[in-house]
């Protein structure tokens, strides 16, 4: 026999664990010595994707699951599928669900109208490290929510259409929660849904986190006191006459931050975003989406926190200003990567920033730290084009600037910018422009 | 550079050709063959080691392998990325005949974290292969009659039904 196949059933089957599961039962007719050993897989992996439209994929299903190894407990059931027979996904999840899961990934497309209630063991299971429900899968139990005790949770995807009332049950239920995405999406159900308040884990180091439920009338909380925090990427829209409250924790450990704060205009949420920014001072990399910037126009008295570790900055402005990039700048003493996008959304909004005039020398990073500029949808505005000059005329060690210009201009006009863009003298030598028209 | 890895214990492995390898004693405890062998040893191991199954060839990608994770590791910045950059590479440069006579090392000195990521390595190079191509990279002799295969198939419908493989 080839030497391969001399290895053990549990070394088989650990490279068959990396495998969708119908590839795995494919390998029963590789040889005799194969034929049962996908059976003894603690993974199951099955896509619907993965079969024909007109195949009966609730029988073969029920196949894999009845012809496997039942001494073998499943540790990680993965199950992508669209299908109109809760009952059997009901009868499969039982089969699953248990004290020696460690991971559960379910994506469920089901024609029911509130979505599919999952088993309420799966909040109780003591082992299982990481959750991940999208799609049509309903958390709505009513007024009583099951106990939620998931002692080794690390891993939590929470993406649901259904409107579901009670992150915090579940939240408040995981002791070691590490990584948390929760997605709160604004679907015609979820309209009239208000959740007044949420409270993400202390533990968390990593959070993703949209929320598009502040649609109503009311005070909505926020609550993200979480001082381990490494990676932070928030989405947040809040309706005309909603009022938002967000509190956190400083960040000490923040590695990465995006930003994106939709705000309509209000001015009144400035304070917390400015607040929410300079808890923020110790990220490497910033990313300030579409109206975020805004909100630090707008925010009174606001002043830019010192950036001691900033390396890669990427700012979306609805208007470009000289004075705000460059008060910015200053407090960046370590920018390596400046990425600039002029954001024209669907209303767009002139912005007055009354900040400060920058000091008149030239920025630490400018000088000494900034390599790749990139500038999005340039429009030649006279700000623009003076923020250009500077940086080509005073970038010491600048390696490449790439403008994209503003799609809207006619050819001509293109051009034109991108003569006199390169007609700029450099500083730096060693720097290569590069403009698309 | 530091006192302490100059001072550290020494091991040494022997291979199936008789070429010797030192290994420091914190590299063997990831090797758990070895580590066994010490540990039901009553004396300080001073003779070399020998592994009866493994060739100089394998040996030493695996050192390689445990040495720079080591490192790493002991770089707490920047750790995984490193990591994650060394192992894309290190699979990258392994034919399938190497990848086949790593993991039957790997899996005879018994390294976790090695043999994991060279089944995960397999596993990615017969992702939606056909059963042929399977059958040829593992070197496996079909004993089934086409009859018995035939039937096989047809109980396992699910598992051969649908999507076109390479």
């Amino acid at each position: 026999m080839d030497r391969i196949s001399c290895l053990p059933n549990y070394i088989l089957c650990e490279i068959l664990s990396y495998l969708p599961t119908k590839q795995a039962g494919s390998t029963s007719v590789l040889s005799r010595r194969w034929r049962h050993v996908w059976k003894d897989l603690q993974v199951i992996d099955i896509h619907e994707r993965h079969f024909r439209d007109e195949d009966p994929f609730d029988s073969y299903v029920n196949a894999i699951l009845t012809q496997r190894n039942a001494d073998y407990s499943i540790e990680k059931f993965r199950l992508a599928c669209e299908t109109n027979s809760t009952d059997l996904i009901l009868t499969w999840l039982d089969a699953v669900i248990g004290p020696h899961l460690r991971e559960l990934y379910l994506i469920l497309h089901v024609n029911i109208r509130f979505g599919l209630k999952l088993p309420e063991a799966i909040f109780t299971c003591p082992l299982l490290k990481s959750l991940v429900l999208k799609s049509e899968i309903s958390l709505n139990y009513g007024p009583e929510f099951p106990n939620v005790y998931l002692p080794s949770l690390k891993n939590l995807k929470l993406k649901l259409f259904i409107p579901y009332v009670h992150p915090n049950k579940i939240l408040s239920g995981c002791p070691v929660l590490e990584n948390l995405t929760l997605i709160l999406d604004n679907t015609p159900d979820s309209r009239n849904v208000y959740v007044p308040t949420i409270q993400m884990p202390r533990t968390l180091k990593s959070l993703t986190f949209e929320d598009d439920t502040i649609v109503l009338d009311e005070i909505y909380h926020r609550v993200i006191d979480t001082p381990s925090l490494e990676y932070l990427d928030m989405k947040i829209t809040i309706a005309k006459n909603s009022e938002l409250q967000v509190s956190f924790s400083s960040f000490p450990n923040m590695v990465e931050a995006h930003l994106n704060i939709i705000d309509h205009g209000r001015v009144e949420h400035g304070a917390w975003v400015s607040d929410l920014f300079r808890a923020l001072r110790e990220t490497k990399l910033l990313a300030l989406r579409y109206y975020t910037t805004r909100c630090l126009f707008s925010a009174p008295a606001f002043k830019f926190p010192e950036f001691h570790r900033l390396v890669n900055l990427e700012v979306d402005v609805p208007c470009f200003n000289t004075n705000f990039m460059l008060n910015f700048l200053h407090n960046c003493h370590v920018l390596e990567v400046l990425v600039v996008g002029i954001w024209t959304g669907f209303d767009s909004y002139t912005m007055e920033y009354n900040g400060p005039t920058p000091p008149t020398m030239v920025p630490n990073c400018v000088t000494s730290h900034l390599k790749s500029v990139e500038f999005r949808a340039y429009q030649d505005t006279a700000d623009e084009r003076e923020f250009i000059v500077y940086l080509l005329q005073k970038g010491l060690v600048l390696k490449t600037v790439t403008i994209s210009i503003e799609p809207d201009f006619g050819q001509e006009t293109k051009y034109e910018f991108v003569r006199e863009l390169y007609a700029i003298p450099r500083v730096s030598t060693t720097c290569q422009l590069n403009i698309w028209p | 550079m530091s006192g302490i890895s100059d001072t550290e214990r020494m091991i040494t492995l022997k291979t199936v050709e008789g070429t010797l390898f030192d290994v420091k004693s914190s590299i063997a405890k990831d090797i758990k063959t070895v580590q066994a062998f010490i540990d039901d040893s009553d004396d300080d191991v001073t003779s070399p080691i020998p592994l009866p199954n493994v060739f100089t060839r394998e040996l030493s990608r695996i050192l390689d392998y445990l040495n720079n994770h080591h490192r790493f590791r002991s770089d707490i910045e920047k750790a995984d990325e490193e990591m994650a950059r060394y192992d894309a590479e290190f699979a990258k440069s392994m034919s399938h005949e190497e990848l086949k006579a790593l993991i039957l090392a790997a899996n005879y000195l018994n390294v976790k974290d090695l043999l994991e990521f060279l089944n995960q390595t397999v596993a990615d190079v017969i992702q939606n292969k056909s059963v042929e191509f399977v059958r040829n990279f593992f070197g496996i002799e079909n004993d089934y009659t086409p009859e018995e295969e035939e039937k096989l198939r047809n109980e396992n419908e699910w598992a051969f039904n649908g999507v076109e493989q390479d």
